[in-house]
């Protein structure tokens, strides 16, 4: 068998190695981490020291195993049902903030005009002069005046005024 | 030598750090071993191995007694190893071989031993994880399946395969 193939036995062997002592540290260090615990254990006879990450896991009920496993779950769905608090939360906020911002808009129009001397009565003035003046803005061109006179058949229209009338223009 | 079963009824009486302090004396080596083979650097091997003792500790109270303790500490150290390789990856560390060279104050092997810890640097993760455990420590596939959750066909496949393939590259290597 050649000794270049992995059958070689001194392939076998371990080529690596750890610093002298190195696997009495680590037994030595967790037998320490193992007393310290035993310490938090019994206080009667050690005083209560400061929890640190290594304390001694405590043996565990069938309820507390099904809350330990239910529990992620249940912070999910905690948090789905605060998530929606919020919104819900957010979204009544802003409506009430909304509506309430349009009514204050208007009434502090209102007060601010009355503060001016000027009352409703003048408000609707002042709008319905605003309106576009229809028979102002219609304008006669190019008629037809017997067509106009059929129409409009008065009994006292006179033509040459209303030539004059037309003329002026 | 403590049994499963004396370490059980030391858990089962409360006396965790008895039990802890016997799983320790028994099995860190070999968790040790298991782990430096992976990543080949004592200091990276040093922290894995804390890592999966402490994890050991805190979970000592939950463990069912159904399984061995042995195969539950050792997929403990295997789920540490493949998690420090992947960040090493995504970190994108120099590579296993290079630190090989680089650093060379505990690796006492000749050039051949070199060469094969070359060759299997060159598996996937995992298959490496099975050709060491089978080549160096001779684990049975059963007991392997067991900490790799894999079947034991699988396995046999996996290193068989793996093999091949170190024997090959040991070739190249060595020529």
């Amino acid at each position: 068998m050649s000794e270049n193939t992995i059958h070689n036995p001194h392939l076998k062997e371990n080529p690596f190695e750890v610093p002298p002592g190195y696997f009495e540290q680590v037994e030595a260090r967790w037998a320490q981490k193992a007393v310290d615990a035993q310490k938090r254990l019994s206080p009667e006879v050690f005083p209560e020291e400061q929890q640190d990450s290594y304390s001694l896991p405590v043996a565990e009920s069938r309820l507390e195993r099904f809350i330990r496993l239910l529990k992620p779950q249940m912070q999910l769905a905690a948090a789905f049902v605060l998530l929606f608090g919020i919104g819900s939360l957010m979204l009544l906020i802003t409506n009430r903030y909304r509506g309430a911002e349009t009514q204050s808009q208007e009434f502090s129009l209102i007060g601010e005009l009355s503060d001016w001397g000027v009352d409703h009565h003048v408000i609707s003035e002042l709008v319905l002069n605003d309106l576009p003046q229809e028979e102002s803005t219609y304008e006669l061109k190019d008629l037809d005046l017997d067509e106009l006179i059929d129409y409009l058949n008065y009994p006292d229209f006179d033509l040459t005024d209303l030539e004059n009338n037309t003329n002026n223009e | 030598m403590s049994s499963d079963k004396e370490l059980q009824a030391l858990c089962e009486s409360g006396r965790y750090e008895n039990a802890f302090s016997l799983i320790v004396q028994q099995y860190s080596q070999r968790l040790y071993w298991h782990i430096r083979k992976m990543v080949l650097l004592h200091d990276d091997a040093d922290d894995i191995l804390q890592n999966t003792l402490l994890k050991a500790w805190t979970g000592l109270s939950t463990f069912r007694w159904e399984s061995q303790i042995f195969t539950w500490l050792f997929r403990i150290a295997t789920n540490e190893v493949l998690t420090f390789l992947r960040k090493s990856k995504s970190l994108k560390q120099m590579p296993l071989e290079d630190r090989l060279d680089a650093d060379q104050s505990l690796f006492t092997g000749d050039q051949i031993q070199k060469a094969l810890q070359k060759a299997i640097l060159r598996l996937p993760p995992k298959q490496r994880l099975v050709f060491n455990m089978r080549y160096f420590d001779q684990v049975r596939y059963q007991d392997m399946s067991r900490i790799l959750g894999t079947s034991e066909g699988a396995l046999k496949a996996s290193y068989h395969h793996a093999a091949a393939k170190v024997e090959e590259t040991l070739k190249e290597l060595l020529l």
